[in-house]
């Protein structure tokens, strides 16, 4: 038994519009280990979505096989695939997309209404991972009423709570800034390190990108390989220009 | 299942349309209860009118009272028909009356009213056994003297003591009686020569009511008489014969019904047109439960509910509404020129199809709406 919790084979992604054929992902391969934290970054347009999306079991690729513990997710229906979504994956959002008229609470619970479970544990559940967010005095607020970190956490909350496999997070800061950013990376870091989840963030910003173990970058729907031994220069290599930016 | 809170919580937040919304189906459910309360209440007093012991005999060719002309050559032959009863006295139970429709004009709303009126002789209260004296006193022949039924002290606000003008003379109200819901309650009986005269009508009745053993009796006479060469005459049981006038509210029934059946469609598109809206502006949350794991049927399931439980605040307003008219009096035209006094019934059965009504329009109204959740693409939705 591996211990990559996500393998991609060598998968194209190809849209078709009318006549013509958009080859987003040309033959991508990559693993991905349990307990990393993977930063997928990348010109916009390249492909970052498309392939997240396939690893988080949203698409199917036109070719290719795609793992994700232990299962070939390439091969499941959309009816299979929705069901195992609720457990194996954890999804965060650029823009939270919370339900409005839920509160926090109920917003985190929703993905545990899929599953067999008594209200008590449940309810365990949602009180532990807000805490773990920092939001157990917010159950109750519904997310109009809440800040856009605050919502990010609850987010999170949701992506955490029925434990899954792999988190996958699209631009999980590209809506905030400053301190609010820096605090959802802080939590994505903990959870990683405290609780040893494996985190796939797509990010263009390079303050997001600097928290991940490692770097992935995708130009062009192929995936290239840094030559680099550290992340710092896979950063480098990646944000030339973020060195001036970060010194100022 | 998606809770039904986050349902119940967007017609809340939306509640300007959601309550215009729920209106159509008030406004159809308020009419389908009012209107069955209707029916109910004129069939029942047409029902519990007539005793089945009774054989109501109009001229051949008459189907109503109204118009219907008895001589007195067949009122004596009928009389003496085999199975007619006898009181102790020896009388046969053979009521011969007459039937007159006149207008009334009530001072104080300056409208006019129809006045039914029954001239009757005194074997006419062994006949009609239902009818009873609440207040007052008897009907006295030849003192210019009448007695009302209560729905005509209702209508036309008269009491014991007062006068109406009838025919060239004035008459004093004696009595007021009951007849157990039944038609006779809108009626004016008078003493029948009295009448006759200043109606000049001597030597004619409408019809006679003849009493039997019982209803086996009833409807042995009947076609007895119906098979006679001798006796050429309409004989009905009276329940036979009321039943056949409430028949007549059938027209009213069926308009009543096309409009409940147009306001409907009204409401069931009202009801597309905003769960349509409300799926437009919730695509990212559909988008978000896909995501999540919810399949698209329990998204349409949950959707169709929001529509229903459009359906269950209306009909629940619409019930309210149409139940506040039970009871409530009213006369209604029957038969040729007959007014009825009956009383709006809105009962069990009419609740639970009334309520039924509004879960169906909901639900056909919703289904549309529901099913397009279906093709709804999550990815694409949150770009
Ligand atoms: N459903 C689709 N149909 C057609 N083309 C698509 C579809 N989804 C994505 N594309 C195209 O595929 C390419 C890659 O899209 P993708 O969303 O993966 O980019 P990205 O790297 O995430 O970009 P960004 O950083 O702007 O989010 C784009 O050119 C996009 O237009
Ligand atoms: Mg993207």
């Amino acid at each position: 038994m591996s211990d990559a919790i996500v393998t991609v084979d060598n998968c194209t992604k190809t849209y078709s519009r009318g006549a013509e054929r958009v080859e987003v992902l040309k033959g991508v391969s990559l693993q991905i280990l349990r307990g990393e934290f993977v930063a997928l970054i990348g010109p916009s347009g390249s492909g970052k979505t498309t392939l997240l999306n396939l690893i988080a079991g949203l698409d199917q690729p036109t070719t290719g096989r795609v793992i994700v513990a232990e299962r070939d997710i390439s091969r499941m229906d959309e009816s299979q695939l929705a069901r195992w979504r609720t457990t194996a994956i954890g999804f965060v959002f650029q823009f939270y997309h919370l339900i409005p008229v839920l509160t926090a609470y109920e917003n985190v619970e929703l993905p545990l209404l899929l599953l067999n479970m008594t209200a008590k544990r449940r309810r365990e559940q949602v009180l532990t991972v807000l805490h773990l967010v920092g939001l157990q005095h917010r159950l109750t607020h519904r997310p109009g009423q809440l800040s856009g970190g605050e919502q990010q956490r609850v987010g999170i909350a949701r992506a955490l709570v029925t434990d899954p496999a792999l988190v996958v997070a699209d631009e999980p800061t590209g809506d905030l800034d400053g301190r609010k950013k820096e605090e959802i990376l802080d939590l994505l870091e903990n959870l990683q390190r405290g609780l040893n989840k494996t985190i796939l963030m797509v990010t263009h910003d390079h303050v997001a990108a600097a928290r991940a173990h490692r770097l992935t970058r995708i130009s062009d729907g192929l995936l290239l390989e840094e030559r680099a031994d550290t992340k710092e220069e896979a950063l480098a290599l990646a944000f030339p220009d973020a060195k001036i930016r970060g010194n100022d | 299942m998606i809770p039904l809170k986050y349902n119940a919580r967007n017609l809340v937040v939306r509640w300007k349309t959601t309550l215009m919304t729920a209106s159509g189906f008030t406004l159809v459910v308020a009419a389908l209860v009012v209107m069955l309360a209707f029916v109910e209440g004129v069939q029942k007093v047409c029902t519990t009118s007539g005793e089945p012991e009774n054989v109501i005999v109009l001229a051949k060719g008459n189907n109503d009272e109204v118009f219907s002309q008895i001589d007195t050559r067949l009122a004596s032959e009928l009389e003496n028909s085999r199975g007619v009863g006898r009181n102790d006295a020896g009388v046969p139970l053979a009521s011969r009356e007459i039937f007159l429709v006149v207008h009334r004009r009530l001072e104080q709303e300056g409208v006019f009213k129809f006045l039914q009126i029954r001239g009757v002789q005194p074997i006419a209260f062994d006949v009609h056994t239902q009818i009873r004296i609440i207040d007052g006193s008897p009907l006295r022949a030849s003192q210019s003297e009448v007695i009302i039924g209560k729905g005509v002290q209702r209508e036309h606000q008269l009491n014991v003591g007062d006068e109406i003008e009838m025919g060239r003379k004035s008459w004093k109200v004696a009595g007021v009686f009951e007849a157990g819901g039944s038609a006779f309650e809108s009626e004016v009986w008078a003493d029948l020569p009295e009448l006759s005269s200043q109606f000049r009508r001597e030597g004619v009745y409408s019809t006679m009511v003849l009493r039997t053993e019982g209803p086996e009796a009833a409807k042995e006479l009947m076609t007895q008489l119906e098979s006679s060469r001798s006796i050429s005459c309409n004989p009905k049981t009276e329940p036979e014969y009321y039943a056949k006038q409430a028949e007549q509210t059938q027209m009213i029934t069926s308009a009543a019904w096309i409009i409940a059946w147009f306001m409907g469609i009204g409401a069931i598109f009202g009801v597309m047109n905003t769960m349509f809206a409300a799926i437009g502006q919730r695509r990212k949350d559909i988008a978000v439960l896909r995501i999540i794991g919810f399949k698209a049927h329990e998204i349409l399931i949950s959707f169709l509910l929001e529509a229903i439980l459009i359906s269950i605040i209306g009909g629940f307003l619409g019930i309210g509404f149409g139940m506040s008219v039970n009871g409530f009096s009213r006369s209604t035209a029957i038969g040729a020129a007959r007014e009825v006094a009956f009383a709006f019934s809105v009962t069990e059965g009419s609740i639970i199809f009334a309520a039924c009504f509004s879960l169906a329009m909901g639900v056909v109204g919703g289904l549309l709406p529901a099913l397009s959740v279906v093709r709804i693409q999550p990815l694409e939705a949150l770009r």
